[in-house]
């Protein structure tokens, strides 16, 4: 076999595994073979599934029996570990005693088994998904790098090729942030679009589950297997769920792009500015309609994030803050969580009066612009201890500014997705966002895979090293 | 600093809650733009709904 498939796309390998030239049990053994091997240095795993051989034999079987269920019967994708799941536990990276979770089935874990797909593991996310660092894993490109949060586990793992796609949750950008260090794609759909139902809450009216992958065609595969209306998350939307795979080989001429220029281009890396600003100027040479606009409510954005995001959370944890089992969780994130006791009922509901305005700018550019282009990370993946970040002679904490791109989307609950669209001068990736009106998520997989497919960023691999898992 | 304790609800040693306040000071300058806002004739995005629960028996 010429191919790799621990880094091939799930558009590539799912034919190899129906047609029976690839088993899925040889597919599942090469990735807990890598994870074995890697993982040990990466630490991007908290668990792994016993019965994963058990479901590639299940999935061959069905296969070869005439059953095949779809692009992901018979594919290791991992679990981020706050979806809870019926066959291995959720920790939601906490250690604090007297927290658990039920073994049940998330709805996004019912959806891809029923699809076929094989729960390989549980990933590591940073202690209740509130945070952009997610310790102690490791960047694939570079070890001394953090792989970004909270879905850190999953950005890692499918970078080094121990998964074919992997789960995360983004409340301000934890989908995209670790898919942006890690150099692969990441989407968060728009807000109601994937059910929340099993997925431990960190803000309720921010929180979006959504894949993380290796091509833009693998986004559209998973989306259309994650999406669906539940109404047992009160937030879930009853839209209809297109065939996504319609968008890929639409292209982008005539498509109306605008570059917000304020607030996504004012604090960046020149090699980050760089790398975009020659993607916008691609997407106008292909025949979009490209134009710059402003947005300058942006400018009120990052006390709104906080403002929700700190007092949602404190709420969450607020019977564990009052029993004293918050004193089990890490510093970072206990501080985090008594935050929102400083935040007060005004200031939480201006917030939300704010979101208003910010969506109504958002619905006032759409009327001439089918997608937004810019950059997912001012930065790229800062060094494992970095509380500060230095631009140029800006200082700005790791947090403020790893998600300072990204919480837009998660304010206005509108599609984003990232894709690899260059590197730094230290081989970092770096991440181009395109944002689209709500529920488009056909308008940003259309733009995203015109993009890849003309460029080769996806062909580079991370120089991991062996160092196997301790047993 | 015991007025604070209550009014929050942390019951934290005063130099940890000393520490808290220092590390807020960055969010809290975040918030203070926000409130600069006048946004008297915006409703907030979250509306109340009294047909909520009768919606999820229904389903």
């Amino acid at each position: 076999m010429s191919v790799e498939p621990e880094f091939s796309p799930i558009a590539e390998i799912a034919p190899l595994l129906r047609t029976g030239r690839l088993s899925p049990v040889t597919l599942c053994e090469r990735i807990l073979d890598r994870i074995r091997r890697y993982d040990g240095l990466l630490e991007s795993y908290v668990h792994v599934s016993e019965s994963a051989l058990d479901q590639a034999r299940q999935a061959e079987a069905e296969i070869r029996g005439g059953a095949w269920r779809g692009p992901l019967h018979g594919v290791p994708i991992a679990i981020k570990d706050n979806y809870f799941t019926a066959d291995m536990p959720t920790t939601a990276g906490t250690r604090a005693a007297g927290i658990e979770f039920p073994l049940v089935d998330s709805a996004v874990a019912e959806r891809l088994r029923a699809a076929g797909a094989i729960l390989i593991g549980k990933t590591r996310t940073h202690e209740f998904a509130w945070g952009t660092i997610t310790p102690p894993t490791r960047n694939p490109w570079r070890q001394d790098r953090i792989p970004g949060g909270s879905s850190g586990g999953s950005g890692a793992a499918l970078a080094a090729g121990l998964c074919l796609a992997a789960t995360g949750s983004d409340t301000g950008g934890s989908v995209r942030i670790p898919a942006s260090f890690c150099g692969i794609v990441g989407l968060k759909p728009s807000f109601g679009r994937i059910s929340r139902r099993g997925i431990v809450p960190h803000s309720w009216s921010l929180d979006h589950p959504g894949p993380l992958v290796r091509s833009v065609a693998d986004a559209a595969i998973l989306l259309g297997v994650m999406a669906g209306y539940d109404p047992a998350d009160p937030g879930s939307r009853d839209i209809r769920v297109p065939d996504y795979a319609e968008a890929m080989d639409a292209g982008v001429k005539s498509l109306r792009v605008a570059v917000i220029r304020n607030h996504f281009f004012e604090r960046n890396q020149p090699a980050v500015d760089h790398s975009v600003e020659a993607a916008i100027g691609w997407f106008a040479r292909e025949g979009a309609r490209v134009h710059e606009v402003r947005v300058p409510s942006l400018e009120h954005g990052l006390g709104a994030i906080f403002a929700i995001e700190l007092s949602s959370s404190t709420a969450y944890h607020d019977a564990s803050l009052r029993a004293g089992r918050s004193a089990g969780f890490a510093p970072d994130v206990r501080r985090l969580v008594q935050f929102g006791r400083f935040v007060t009922g005004a200031d939480y509901l201006k917030a939300e009066q704010f979101r208003h305005v910010l969506m109504n700018d958002y619905a006032r550019l759409f009327e001439t612009a089918d997608i937004v282009l810019g950059p997912t990370e001012p930065i790229t993946a800062p060094p494992i201890g970095a509380e500060i970040v230095s631009l140029g002679s800006y200082r700005e904490s790791a947090l403020a500014a790893t998600w300072r791109l990204t919480y837009p989307y998660n304010l206005t609950g509108l599609p984003a997705i990232t894709l690899p669209c260059g590197f730094d001068g230290e081989g970092l990736p770096i991440g181009l966002q395109i944002a689209a009106r709500p529920f488009d998520e056909a308008a940003v997989l259309r733009a995203a895979a015109a993009y890849e497919k003309a460029h080769a960023w996806r062909e580079r691999r991370p120089p991991i090293q062996d160092k196997e898992v301790a047993q | 600093m015991t007025d604070l304790k209550e009014i929050i609800g942390l019951d934290l040693p005063d130099a940890e809650l000393a520490e808290e306040v220092a590390a807020f000071a960055d969010i809290a300058e975040a918030i203070r733009r926000l409130r600069m806002l006048d946004l008297t004739e915006i409703h907030p995005v979250v509306i109340y709904d009294p047909l909520l629960p009768y919606r999820s028996r229904e389903s």
